[in-house]
């Protein structure tokens, strides 16, 4: 019998990717979350929501979706995630943010503090 | 760890047990009714859990407090549950509530049994399946709303709170599920995923157990086996009770209010008790989902309907003093959190006067939610590109014929009268829902008929003919 679906499905693997970038944020609190998803997919609202459910009981703020202040990933010492599918980080994150890089996990994950312009 | 993770649930699971027992107070026997008391604890133990986890969480800001009343609680349980039996002759004795008629011999109730067992059987390996498959839940609402507001609630300490920042997260649903996970897992000290995946699969094994025992007692081994037949051969139950969501506990809950009450009404004493259990069972309900309040408010109105017109004002006054009794204590907890906790429901919030007036005078609605009620009874239960399972039992019920009990008349006006009024409530909040309709339609209507799939089995079976040969003397056609 083949039982190799066990500890196979999309949250365990999800938890499994970001288990390290869990282990450095803080117990609770707010912070931004950004990826390279286009637009309003349903792929951008899974991927935000595993995240949440990863990280909780830190409330993950992405301005793409109601509810989040569009201005707080601009806001001074802010820890950000970063989820990107591709090999070079998002340009936008240094553009548009005053961001240093705090760890790069090497699995499409970043995790930036936003500074003072 | 496999015993701690037992233990965790095995306290709610007690608490619930000896709750009944001594609620239930006037009985010669803890042993009786066995099995049914044993799948009410379930459903009742983990909605006490859950109120003195949030009790616990309001008051002092942290679960471990929770944990430490529970234990109390039960072991204050246990002392009384000895006292009040203390020398009571311990003989399961069913006489007093229904009626032991002999049947005759007859192949159908093992043909039934060896179903059932089968069924039973086939049901456990693929709940354990999808478990295996799908530990964190099956569908996004059990991570995007349930299992994670239980992380919100067992990781937050005083910040459990916070989840109300995220949207989606429907921070106005009630917390019986969420806290019964967070208590389980702070007993523990970690948050696996077992203790949700098995609160899912003892709701659903214990909705099973609750409908095939008391079908038993009010009607017929076979009828009961016939009921958990039925509930087991429907897919998107079982499917849908792994799910981790809350439509299925749900469904425990709108059941249990109708096997007490009945169990009260079949009662050939006056059992008080049994009304504060129903009061406490519908109270669990609107505790669990929104949907519930609906349910609660035909209950109420049910209860006040059949009483009032069968028995008097004066039975009905005395009734509801032990109904509120049970049912008060919930009511509380749910005003606490609704009114300084929980923001204004999606549903609520979208209305304003014009736009509700335009939706609940626009006829064309009520035929779209019409046709979605047929269409979705029609092939109700994930049989799929087959027929649904309703109409099956309308066949089967043509048959086999209405036999009702003349003890079961007034219980059994009250679940229909009860089944009706939710649905017409659920049909009510689709015409005048904000959101778009058809996508309501297609995203709610199927958990909506789950939620009233138990309870609608169990009234169908007090209405239609037993399958074995022997009829009841007091059956009436």
């Amino acid at each position: 019998m083949d039982l190799s679906f066990i500890g196979n499905d999309e949250v365990t693997l999800h938890e499994k990717r970001f288990a390290s970038v869990r282990d450095l944020l803080p117990p609770y609190g707010v912070i931004g979350y950004i990826d390279d998803n286009s637009g309003q997919t349903v792929a951008r609202f899974k991927e935000y929501f595993l995240t949440q459910y990863t990280v909780a009981p830190v409330v993950l703020a992405d301005p793409n979706f109601s509810g989040t202040d569009s201005e707080f990933l601009m806001r001074e010492d802010v820890l950000i995630i970063s989820n990107v599918h591709h090999s070079t980080p998002d340009s936008r994150i240094f553009t548009d943010r005053h961001v240093t890089l705090l760890k790069d996990f090497g699995n499409g994950l970043q995790l930036y503090r936003s500074e003072r312009r | 760890m496999i015993f701690l993770i037992l233990l965790a649930l095995l306290i709610p699971v007690m608490i619930g047990f000896n709750s009944i027992s001594v609620i239930w107070r006037d009985r010669p026997s803890i042993r009786m009714l066995l099995v049914m008391k044993s799948c009410l604890a379930v459903g009742l133990g983990f909605g006490i859990s859950s109120c003195i986890s949030f009790v616990s969480l309001v008051v002092f800001g942290e679960l471990a407090p929770g944990s430490i009343i529970e234990t109390a609680l039960l072991i204050v349980l246990m002392i009384t549950l000895v006292y009040t039996f203390k020398g009571r002759n311990d003989s399961p004795d069913l006489a007093s509530y229904g009626y032991n008629v002999p049947v005759a011999p007859s192949k159908t109730p093992w043909s039934l049994a060896i179903g059932f067992w089968t069924a039973l059987v086939l049901a456990l390996v693929t709940a354990l399946f999808l478990a295996l498959k799908s530990p964190h839940g099956i569908g996004w609402d059990a991570w995007t709303i349930w299992n994670l507001r239980a992380r919100f609630l067992f990781r937050g300490g005083a910040h459990w709170t916070d989840a109300a920042a995220i949207f989606w997260v429907k921070p106005d649903y009630p917390l019986l599920i969420p806290a019964t996970i967070a208590q389980a897992w702070t007993y523990l000290g970690n948050d696996t995923v077992i203790i949700p995946v098995l609160v899912a699969m003892l709701f659903t094994f214990a909705t099973v157990g609750l409908t095939v025992s008391s079908l038993s007692i009010f009607r017929s081994k076979s009828q009961g086996y016939l009921g958990g037949l039925i509930l087991l051969g429907t897919p998107f139950f079982i499917k849908h009770g792994m799910s981790q969501y809350a439509d299925v506990p749900l469904g425990f809950f709108f059941l249990a209010t109708m096997v007490l009450f009945t169990l009260h009404e079949r009662a050939r004493k006056a059992t008080p008790g049994l009304l504060t259990l129903t009061g406490m069972a519908a109270g669990f309900s609107a505790w669990i989902k929104n949907e519930g309040l609906l349910f609660l408010v035909a209950a109420i109105a049910s209860h006040g309907a059949v009483i009032i017109a069968l028995k008097g004002w004066k039975t009905y006054l005395r009734q509801m003093l032990s109904f509120a009794l049970g049912l008060l204590p919930v009511l509380i907890i749910i005003a606490y959190f609704k009114i300084t906790l929980a923001p204004s429901n999606d549903l609520l919030s979208g209305q304003d006067f014009q736009g509700t007036l335009g939706r609940l005078t626009d006829l064309s609605r009520y035929w779209v939610v019409f046709k979605a009620f047929v269409r979705g009874s029609f092939y109700f239960g994930e049989w799929y590109h087959l027929i649904g399972i309703p109409p099956i039992l309308g066949v089967y019920l043509l048959g086999v014929g209405v036999k009702t009990n003349a003890e079961d008349r007034l219980p059994t006006l009250y679940a229909l009268l009860v089944l009706s009024l939710t649905l017409t409530g659920y049909f009510l909040v689709y015409v005048a829902t904000p959101h778009d309709l058809l996508w309501h339609l297609r995203y709610s209507l199927d958990r909506l008929l789950l939620q009233l799939w138990p309870s609608f089995i169990f009234t169908y079976l007090l209405i239609v003919g037993r399958p074995d040969p022997v009829s009841l003397p007091t059956e009436h056609a």
